[in-house]
């Protein structure tokens, strides 16, 4: 009998992977542990546009608030807003493309002209559209951005679910009787995982930058702080192009979302990379 | 060659009709009232009481969204609240200014993307080539707005040679200045926007290039006595280019609505901006008529991909 | 005496994809028109070339695939497309078994062992709790040699005749009375190849089954079977007791198959049969016979005319024109 090493020692041996991996754990401790210790930023002080220094770690804005305390309360929402976001496109995607690669017919047909459809609509825009009418609170940002994220997810699952269900052991399954429903999530669903958690890190990062840029555009939720609102503010009172140039403030949370995004991506990738017996080299 | 341009026609009017559909009941469906999403307050109470009676608003949601289709193939978007002109005419305002900041896009992308990722399929595995895939990895997922701020920062702040928004200084000059004016201003725009595209045009290009010297039509080729310079131009490049075709028109259907946050905070004016004037202003009206727009954008430029890639590859006999 | 597994006329067709708008319909003739019978306690060899339909029809009778037309009984019941309520599905998917082709495709590679075994007891009721279940897979698995331990691995751990024996235990851990052998043999060596065949011999006693056995190599199916069908493009060539298949009254196309069995003899060999050609494409099947465009006998008639099956013995028919019949 030989033994096969596991998932887990290729992953701790991939650096890029230990990096992203390093980050996310970094941003979920911050996103979580934070928020208890910091109070939230709210009104306004005296002590406006001050430069990083020992008592504002990364200075302050045009109301006098802490600028490292509103990242990580703005590290909260970025969690919160993706997580929640993986959660609704893959309760959605999962089962669609599940059942669009293992159905036949017009069942099929009908999912597949779904996802088609969907990965052609003009995604930012409509979700512009529907946050502007549906009112701006997180959660309604979540819940649009995982409403609108399940059609990739579906395709990933479907073009998955195609492969694995001509193999012989789905065949054996079906001849032991094993129900459909059964066959789907304990021997479809657990042989695709890869490319299916794969594209749910992708979901969580494309996620955090979506919810930025709505933010961004005044769509976010005012009663909370988010990464693209601090932006929003910073260049409203045109932080970016003033004198003296209050680099801090529209800089560092800018760089926080590229960190965000590429240590998801990165993650991804190597999860990938583990998880397919070819890319383990 | 018909069935497919049938199809792919028949395809692309669902999605449009699909668009619409959706949009048209989202905007139904919130539980705000939809006359007051259709009918501006400060509109005379006659222009009120004729776009109640032209909607339906008064009458069930399915006769209602009859005469929305029907008013919509009439060519009527409604009127903008905010400006009080038919949303028709306020696009086609907007449309010339996107279209110039895409063709500027398109140009970049072309003439940097492509040659860059020849070089690193060329320098396969070597310095050059790493060099530019972690760039490209960066460019991939880059935010928008931190790479509008850092161009705004170093070449309108810091050097001072660069506007910092819209696309003409007023008063409008006349002749050649006014035309170098504009290229002025549309010069960080347009490479904000280039950004993501270019990254995955270099992607495409050299992954694909890579793979077709791969082949063995590519080898021989090499045995027929050809030059490396003839084989890369005259057997290569065109197959190799097919991917990047195909993930460059996507993008500029995808780019005539994506625009909103560089326009946004170049002020430039288009169809992006538009959108998040719109929002700003609760336009309803003109947020479905933009949406319209990018659809169509969209569809009609992946049917024009699907011909380009068709002529380009000889193994797509258009469904035959 | 009533046959467990009686065949009847079973056609199966797969449409060919349309090209063209206006276009026939086209189809793959995989299967057609095919009958015959299993006794309790029997062994069916089923042998062809790649392509013959010999794996459509067994997942047409298990209901793997559905069947276009005519019918399944088993005993004596209509079971075509297992159409016949959930308590009798779940009987029907207990009682008919399968033992499949690739050991090393017919494992899902993320399911331990005994996971695999477990689950179709629980789900038909042959075990009422997971214990029990594990009990009697434990049991099973040393029936067929190997050891329990191996209940908790992974089906990567183990080598292809390793695989087949799970699959066998598998399949009879639902306590099937009628077991498909699928090309089951195929993929292994040819030292374990042996082993694998010895071991269903063992267990057809024990466990009192009946076989269906499929396989493109004749020498395999003599071993194992008392009753060889041979099919070619889908239709039934023959259908022969053991001992008569390599006798002198057969169909060319088996005479063919029977001369290319190597025979573990000094003596020289008798004359080899080499067919010419390919198998025709089952799209568009020859007209008249089936093999005629292949067949060392063929004449004008064989072109012209598709021949009956002619029942030349007992328990013998044969598809030629030039067949004798019995009296």
């Amino acid at each position: 009998m030989k033994k096969r090493k596991g998932f887990l020692y290729y992953f701790v041996r991939n650096k890029n992977g230990m990096i992203g991996f390093a980050g996310v754990l970094l941003i979920v401790v911050i996103g979580m542990a934070g928020t208890l210790v910091i109070p939230k930023p709210e009104g306004y002080t005296n002590d406006i546009l001050m430069a990083p220094s020992a008592l504002h770690w990364l200075g302050t804005d045009n109301l006098g608030l802490d600028i490292f305390a509103e990242l990580v309360w703005g590290a909260q929402t970025s969690l919160y807003v993706s997580i929640l976001a993986m959660l609704i496109a893959g309760v959605i995607g999962i089962p669609l493309g599940l059942v669009c690669g293992y159905a036949n017919g017009w069942v099929r047909e009908c999912i597949d002209g779904m996802i088609d459809i969907f990965m052609t609509l003009p995604m930012l825009p409509l979700m512009i559209i529907v946050a502007a009418i549906m009112g701006t609170s997180i959660t309604n940002v979540a819940l649009i951005l995982g409403v609108f994220s399940w059609p990739q997810l579906a395709r990933v699952t479907k073009n998955s679910t195609l492969k694995i269900r001509e193999m012989q052991y789905i065949e054996a399954a079906t001849c032991l009787g094993i129900p459909p429903g059964r066959i789907l999530y304990r021997h479809v669903l657990i042989n695709a995982s890869g490319p299916v958690l794969v594209n749910m890190t992708l979901v969580m990062a494309s996620a955090v930058l979506t919810e930025a840029s709505l933010s961004f555009l005044g769509l976010g939720d005012p009663t909370t702080w988010s990464w693209g609102t601090i932006l929003k503010q910073a260049w409203s009172q045109n932080a970016v192009i003033s004198s003296p140039n209050p680099w801090w403030w529209w800089l560092i949370p800018s760089l926080c979302i590229v960190v965000y995004v590429v240590c998801f991506n990165l993650f991804g990738t190597a999860l990938n990379d583990c998880l397919n017996p070819k890319g383990r080299e | 060659m018909l069935r497919f341009l049938l199809r792919r026609l028949g395809r692309g009017v669902l999605t449009i009709f699909v668009s619409v559909t959706l949009v048209f009941f989202i905007v139904r469906a919130m539980p705000s009232d939809p006359v007051a999403l259709m009918i501006s307050p400060q509109m005379t109470e006659e222009a009120q009481q004729a776009l109640i009676q032209a909607y339906g608003l008064d009458k069930p949601i399915s006769v209602q969204y009859i005469l929305y289709m029907k008013e919509l193939l009439h060519g009527n978007l409604g009127t903008s609240f905010a400006k009080r002109i038919p949303v028709t005419e306020y696009l086609a305002q907007k449309l010339p200014w996107t279209l110039l900041l895409l063709a500027a896009v398109m140009v970049i992308v072309i003439l940097i993307g492509i040659p860059t990722g020849l070089l690193a399929a060329a320098h396969k595995g070597r310095l050059a080539d790493r060099v530019i895939s972690v760039i490209v990895t960066m460019g991939i997922s880059v935010f928008i707005p931190f790479m509008a701020f850092l161009l705004l920062f170093i070449f309108s702040f810091r050097l001072g040679v660069s506007p910092t928004g819209g696309a003409y200084t007023p008063p409008k000059a006349q002749g050649m200045a006014y035309y170098l004016d504009v290229a002025r201003h549309l010069v960080l725009p347009a490479v904000t926007l280039s950004i993501t595209n270019l990254a995955n045009a270099v992607l495409y290009t050299r992954n694909s290039m890579i793979d077709v010297l791969r082949e063995d039509y590519i080898r021989t080729a090499y045995s027929k006595g050809n030059s490396r310079g003839r084989v890369l131009r005259v057997h290569a490049l065109k197959n190799a280019l097919i991917p990047t075709v195909t993930v460059i028109g996507m993008q500029i259907g995808f780019m005539v609505g994506g625009a909103t946050v560089t326009e946004t905070i170049f002020s430039w004016p288009g169809v992006g901006r538009l959108v998040y004037d719109s929002v700003n202003a609760l336009d309803y009206p003109s947020l479905q008529g933009a949406f319209l727009l990018m659809a169509v954008a969209i569809v009609v430029m992946s049917f024009l991909t699907d011909i380009v890639v068709a002529w380009l590859d000889p193994r797509i006999k258009l469904g035959e | 005496m009533e046959p467990i597994l009686k065949v009847e006329g079973l056609t199966k067709l797969f449409p060919v994809k349309k090209q063209k708008l206006l276009e026939e319909r086209r189809f793959v003739h995989a299967v057609e028109d095919v009958s015959f019978e299993v006794y309790q306690g029997g062994t069916l060899g089923i042998v062809g070339e790649s392509g013959s339909g010999k794996s459509t029809l067994a997942r047409a009778i298990l209901a793997l695939t559905p069947v276009t037309s005519g019918s399944v009984f088993y005993q004596g019941e209509d079971i075509t497309n297992f159409r016949v309520g959930a308590a009798g599905k779940r009987r029907l998917r207990s009682e008919l078994q399968m033992v499949f082709q690739d050991p090393y495709a017919s494992l899902n590679p993320r399911m331990k062992i005994g996971e695999a075994i477990v689950e179709p007891m629980l789900i038909n009721g042959q075990a009422k709790t997971r214990a029990e279940a594990r009990e009697k897979a434990c049991h099973l698995l040393e029936t067929v040699g190997l050891r329990p331990e191996v209940y908790d691995r992974f089906p990567y751990e183990f080598s292809g005749g390793q695989r087949q024996r799970i699959g066998i235990v598998r399949a009879l851990s639902v306590n099937p009375k009628l077991l498909f052998c699928d090309e089951s043999v195929s993929a292994l060596d040819v030292s374990v190849q042996a082993q694998i065949l010895n071991l269903f011999n063992e267990l057809k006693e024990r466990f009192h089954l009946t076989y269906v056995f499929i396989g493109h190599d004749l020498a395999v199916i003599r071993y194992i079977s008392d009753q060889i069908l041979v099919m070619y493009l889908g239709k039934i060539m023959e259908i022969a007791p053991y001992d008569q298949l390599f006798g002198e009254h057969t169909h060319p196309y088996t005479q063919a198959l029977v001369s290319a069995v190597p025979e573990p003899s000094t003596a020289g060999r008798s004359q080899r049969i080499l067919l010419e050609g390919d198998i025709p494409s089952p799209v568009n099947p020859p007209r008249g016979c089936r093999f005629c465009n292949r067949c060392f006998q063929a004449e004008e008639i064989c072109r012209q005319e598709e021949p009956q099956m002619i029942k030349t013995g007992e328990r013998h028919w044969i598809r030629c024109h030039f067949a004798k019949p019995a009296h």
